[in-house]
């Protein structure tokens, strides 16, 4: 058991450290549904079979035919039922998985079983045609089952996320900023300011201080010769700048300054060393909303969590969140900077006690906070596909100014919508076979005039999309499916692990010119 | 101009189509290919490619079904690297049409492979990646020819590499993304300093690191090339040597302590040097490790950051690499098809907070030493040492030569002053690195010109005396070496520096491409629309709309009363004086409320207000009345650090100016 342990730790080491132990025990607890095994969603399921997910279901009523194999890596064989096929390959990718399938329809199901799609982590709807997707769509809505909808028509990808609500609490912000309390030193830190004196030390320690506790001491003075101001604009901090600079090591009172390297890093670090400390606006918001201020006992773990957050701020942490306990590497003797790092740390778990001690007050049992997030904590929201269509409350405002600038990728989400009327009407793609693309092109054209006159939509769409749609004829080309697999495979890993920010709420890729853009539909 | 360029590149293809077709012929006659693999509809999903007219067609595409003849019999593919995005690209390009491919990879197949190397099973490991690979992929897809190559890419010489119509690079180093490029560059052939097109190869560049990637376009010779966007690379860290001897901070410090000091010292398994790979020396450096944290307190040493330290370990996951080889294989299709105008020439993709990509145009470089046949002059001070002229080449962000060899030609012999790679040789040549150029006082310049480029054999001479620099028109055409007469034939004279950036075995410079996330250029702004607006009181508003496309971390801000794509950190802290948002000559000024700047000159303030929260929020204006002039500033768009492009509206350069 142990030898699989390590096996498992080995082959999946390099993701590990991108999500770690915790984000894969998610994976391996998740059950995957994939519905209709086209190419684009096998790549999708390959993608998240690699990775070891626990386990998923193909749901697919349609055999298996000559296109199928020309397009999928993971079907050899004609005439088998696709959901038994795709099964078959996917699961011999990784023994980890559990691989399982339907072969039905998902109309059938939804007929005759619609909860059978209940117990899924997430369900992967490919290809599907708008009626399905809405039914479908509702009922995981009202089950708050996450469901990502994916389609390759052409060399058009499209991804549309339906999610009520996602929280993440690893966002693993990309530029984040150092949380060092400059500006509010808490008391440890002030204790730990003035145990160092820069100007009766030596060459050795002078040049050995971490540049944190260099410019909390300059600060100190400024701020005493400057009414309690820290410096804001440009030119103060230039002032301040310079005040560092002069403090550089001489060896006496005329002596030329000598190179340190410290002093140069505290120098560089003004300008984000000085960021005032305060709860970012998003998760302000957070605070103010009706899931934080209205815990019950339905109430999911995170709300609990940023309410207990939020009681911090207001009581413990006088304004400001827990400490996040983590100090970047700088110029300093080992003891210097694991003495302040320690400093910050055990703020940091102090801090982490305080929310924990709110949790418990508020659920009568301890929970684990992570309080070194608390600035980076998110919450993500889409509409249902139900007010995405209706023509009620549809996003006029997000269609109409996307396509003011002529390269929107928005005209694709229309030229989508209108396929799928033309499939609702004519019970086939347009421009499947040759001889169809030219009489085709005015029947899409319809079908574009109705959806924009459904909607009341003044936008202007040219022909050429149209055309260009008509040659696509449905068609699935491997690579833009390839495409879509990957990047709905991570979306997938990220609502299951509940780690990284997903995409809200539509995507549109666009291989013509490789570009791409989120809608917010 | 990148649709002129690149028709030259498909007449190539033409071209080699129509030489092709006899052999096709025969080798279909013979059998060669099972042709009844071909089952119906098998094709369908890449013919309506092929065969279809369409409006956003490259203006050279003509429908046919020959194309997709062509791409089955014809069109001759290397992908190199058959690891993450390798195994992607095989698939992708076979389930595209193409089935002449060829695949080089010189490493064995490892269990860490698994998570995403999907040509790979636990009965695979230890065998070579390219067979198993190419095994995979002609047993699953019929009729598939790939033929590995369990080799390194500096086995192979030109006309292995000539035989190729496309070249697509799935690869983990710099190194040998660099031997690649000089060795298509080499290829190309100039006919009167005029670039013969049919002697390009298009390059395909892939690379990935965690949720980031790039997929890149180039067609030697025309458009930017590895070494013209060097300076794009990120750069190893290295941790200086005195923090690892005597002041460790952080786990990292300890582990390089026990990996550099201590193994060879005390070199617990025998004469042997530390293997990633074997988890005896990976747990004595593990071990090794932990002491020296103890001994300074330090948390955090754990066997999996040994290991992520000693292999150099770059994160991987199957995603990242699917799209990214997808986007490569399409860009593949494209060209060999010209079923569509091919991406010009770069996209960034990033999904860690949303999906984001970006696509923009890398410039070549107009003295790259790679692609540029423009000879470089290299200045030095005269009482320079070798050893700084040897630091310049290998450390310059342009040039970054690997071991280069430095040789000089002393009374029409060639002799060598410096060279890296041969032991002995680098032993008896060291004493010349602490020489000066140029041992007299006078006031003597020199300067390295590139004399011509050949493949991994980049060229300068350098010449002492300013009055003996040659304009680089002077420079000769390829292969020729034509040495300029010394002033002072007794001295060191000229010397000839012969930089050999032969890729290593040794070189581990990890780094799997470009990921836009140290990318020192900044982004493109262009002007959507411009207002100029009526006023109630005296206070002229202007503004315009500005539409940037910045890199993940940037977001679009002002520069010198300049829309321009500044540090996400600066909007984000709204320290926004230090985007230099005014003129030359005003004073900046945040305001009171942070809420924007003022850029005042005498008695005339300018002010620019923006919304509360720049990242998510809807127009807004606020006046200031203080001033003579409103600006007013809309930031519509995505939240900071979801990337996408973002609207801007704010003070425009011609009403400013």
């Amino acid at each position: 058991m142990a030898a699989t342990q390590a096996s498992k730790e080995q082959k999946y080491d390099r993701q590990l450290r991108l999500w770690g132990d915790h984000g894969q025990e998610t994976l391996e607890n998740a059950h995957v549904c994939l519905v209709n095994a086209t190419a684009t969603g096998t790549e999708i399921l390959k993608n998240l079979v690699l990775p070891g997910i626990g386990a998923f279901t193909i749901v697919d009523g349609h055999t298996v035919s000559g296109e199928d194999v020309g397009n999928n890596v993971n079907l050899a064989f004609m005439l088998q039922n696709r959901a038994q096929a795709a099964t078959e390959l996917l699961q011999e990718m990784n023994s980890d998985v559990s691989g399982n399938f339907v072969e039905e329809s998902p109309d059938k199901l939804l007929d005759n079983d619609p909860e059978f799609f209940h117990r899924f982590t997430i369900v992967i709807g490919v290809h599907l045609p708008e009626s399905t997707c809405m039914r479908l769509g509702s009922v995981l809505w009202s089950a708050s089952v996450p469901f990502l909808v994916c389609k390759t028509y052409g060399l058009i990808g499209y991804m549309r996320l339906v999610v009520q609500e996602h929280t993440v609490i690893e966002s693993h912000p990309d530029n984040a900023l150092e949380d060092l309390r400059l500006d509010q030193p808490f008391s440890e830190f002030k204790n730990h300011i003035q145990s160092y004196d820069l100007d009766s030390m030596d060459k050795k320690d002078h040049s050995h201080t971490p540049w944190i506790i260099i410019v909390a001491k300059y600060l100190e003075k400024w701020l005493s010769e400057h009414n309690c101001q820290a410096p804001k604009n440009y030119k103060e901090k230039e002032a301040f700048r310079q005040i560092i600079r002069e403090g550089i090591f001489r060896k006496n009172e005329n002596g030329v300054p000598e190179d340190e390297e410290n002093f140069e890093e505290a120098v560089k670090n003004v300008n984000t060393a000085l960021n005032p400390t305060k709860v970012p606006t998003a998760l302000e918001d957070l605070f103010n909303s009706e899931q934080c201020n209205n815990i019950t006992s339905q109430t999911p773990a995170f709300w609990v969590m940023l309410r207990a957050v939020k009681e911090f701020v207001h009581n413990e942490g006088s304004g400001s969140l827990p400490v996040r306990g983590t100090i970047p590497d700088m110029i300093a003797d080992s003891q210097k900077f694991i003495s302040l790092q320690n400093i910050y740390r055990e703020k940091a778990m102090q801090d982490t006690a305080a929310v924990s001690k709110h949790v418990e007050r508020l659920l009568q049992s301890v929970g684990k906070v992570c309080c070194k997030n608390a600035s980076f904590l998110r919450v993500v929201r889409c509409r249902s596909l139900a007010e995405e269509y209706s023509v009620d409350s549809v996003n006029k405002d997000e269609i109409t100014s996307c396509m003011d600038s002529p390269d929107s990728e928005m005209v694709f989400y229309l030229m989508l919508r209108a396929v799928d009327r033309f499939y609702q009407q004519h019970s086939r793609y347009p421009g499947v076979y040759n001889y169809q693309v030219e009489e085709d092109i005015s029947k899409l054209k319809l079908c574009v005039n109705s959806l924009l006159q459904e909607y009341s939509l003044n936008v202007n769409i040219k022909d050429d999309y149209i055309h260009e749609f008509c040659r696509y004829g449905a068609a699935e080309p491997h690579t833009v499916a390839a495409f879509l697999g990957g990047s709905a495979a991570q979306e997938a890993i990220k609502i299951i692990s509940h780690q990284f920010v997903p995409f809200s709420n539509t995507f549109i890729y666009n291989a013509m010119s490789q570009t791409s853009a989120t809608l917010h539909l | 101009m990148a649709r002129r360029l690149f028709s030259l590149c498909v007449s190539r293809e033409k071209k080699r189509r129509r030489t092709a077709d006899p052999t096709d012929k025969m080798a279909v006659d013979g059998g060669h290919r099972n042709s009844g693999c071909d089952w119906d509809g098998r094709w369908n999903h890449v013919r309506k490619f092929l065969e279809r007219p369409g409006p956003f067609t490259h203006p050279d595409f003509e429908p046919s079904t020959e194309s997709l003849q062509f791409l089955l019999e014809t069109c001759k593919i290397l992908v190199i690297g058959a690891g993450g995005l390798g195994c992607e690209l095989l698939k992708n390009l076979a389930l595209s049409g193409f089935r002449l491919i060829h695949v080089v990879d010189m490493d064995t197949i490892d269990v860490s492979n698994l998570n995403r190397q999907f040509l790979f099973r636990p009965k695979d490991v230890g065998r070579p990646k390219a067979e198993v690979a190419a095994d995979f992929i002609n047993t699953r897809i019929p009729g598939c020819k790939v033929v590995p190559h369990f080799k390194k890419i500096q086995d192979f010489d030109d006309s292995f590499y000539r035989q190729f119509h496309i070249i697509v690079c799935g690869l983990d180093s710099i190194i040998a993304r660099r031997w690649m490029n000089g060795m298509l560059i080499s290829l190309l052939s100039y006919e009167d300093g005029v670039l013969d097109p049919s002697s390009i190869i298009p390059l395909i560049d892939g690379g990935t690191e965690g949720f980031k990637g790039n997929a890149r376009v180039i067609l030697p010779g025309m458009t930017a090339c590895i070494d013209c966007t060097l300076e794009l690379y990120p750069p190893q860290i290295n941790f200086p040597m005195c923090t690892i001897a005597s002041m460790p901070r952080l786990p990292e410090h300890c582990i390089e302590y026990a990996r550099i000091l201590q193994w060879p010292k005390e070199n617990p398994f025998g004469d042997i040097s530390l293997d990633g790979d074997n988890p005896d020396h990976i747990q004595w450096v593990f071990d090794r490790s932990q002491e020296r944290a103890a001994e300074f307190s330090i948390t955090g040493v754990t066997y999996r950051l040994t290991q992520g330290v000693v292999k150099r370990i770059i994160p991987a996951v199957a995603s990242t690499n699917a799209v990214i080889a997808a986007s490569c294989a399409m860009e593949v299709f494209k060209i060999a098809t010209s079923a569509y105008i091919p991406l010009n020439n770069y996209l960034v993709f990033n999904d860690v907070d949303g999906l984001y990509t970006y696509t923009f145009e890398a410039e070549r470089k107009e003295n790259c030493s790679a692609c540029s046949q423009v000879p470089q002059d290299l200045q030095f001070p005269p009482s320079a040492k070798l050893q700084e002229v040897l630091e310049y080449l290998t450390e310059n962000a342009s040039l970054q030569m690997k071991s280069p060899a430095i040789t000089t030609t002393l009374e029409g012999k060639n002799k060598t002053l410096y060279l890296q790679s041969v032991k002995s040789i680098e032993e008896r040549t060291r004493p010349n690195l602490c020489k000066t150029l140029k041992d007299e006082k006078n006031d003597v310049r020199f300067a390295l010109i590139k004399f011509y480029y050949h493949h991994h054999i980049v060229s300068f001479v350098v010449m002492f005396g300013s009055d003996q620099i040659r304009s680089s028109s002077e420079s000769s055409s390829e292969g020729e070496m034509k040495l300029i007469p010394l002033a002072r034939p007794s001295l060191w004279g000229l010397l000839l520096l012969c930089l050999c950036s032969r890729a290593e075995a040794t070189g581990n410079r990890s780094s799997r491409g470009h990921t836009g996330s140290s990318q020192e250029r900044t982004g493109t702004c262009e002007v959507v629309a411009a207002h100029r607006c009526c006023n109630r009181n005296k206070i002229e508003e202007r503004s315009q709309t500005v539409k940037c496309s910045c890199f993940p971390g940037q977001v679009a801000g002002t520069t010198r009363a300049r829309p321009s794509c500044v540090d996400a950190s600066i909007v984000r802290q709204k320290w926004w004086c230090r985007m230099e948002p005014c003129l030359e000559g005003e004073e900046c000024r945040v305001l009171p409320d942070l809420t924007g700047w003022s850029c005042i000159s005498g008695n005339k303030v300018k002010t620019t207000k923006l919304d509360d929260d720049p990242g998510e929020i809807h127009p807004r204006f606020s006046g200031y009345e203080g001033g003579e002039t409103v600006f007013i500033v809309f930031i519509h768009g995505q939240g900071l650090g979801r990337g996408a492009a973002l609207f801007w509206t704010g003070p425009g350069t011609s009403s400013v100016a």
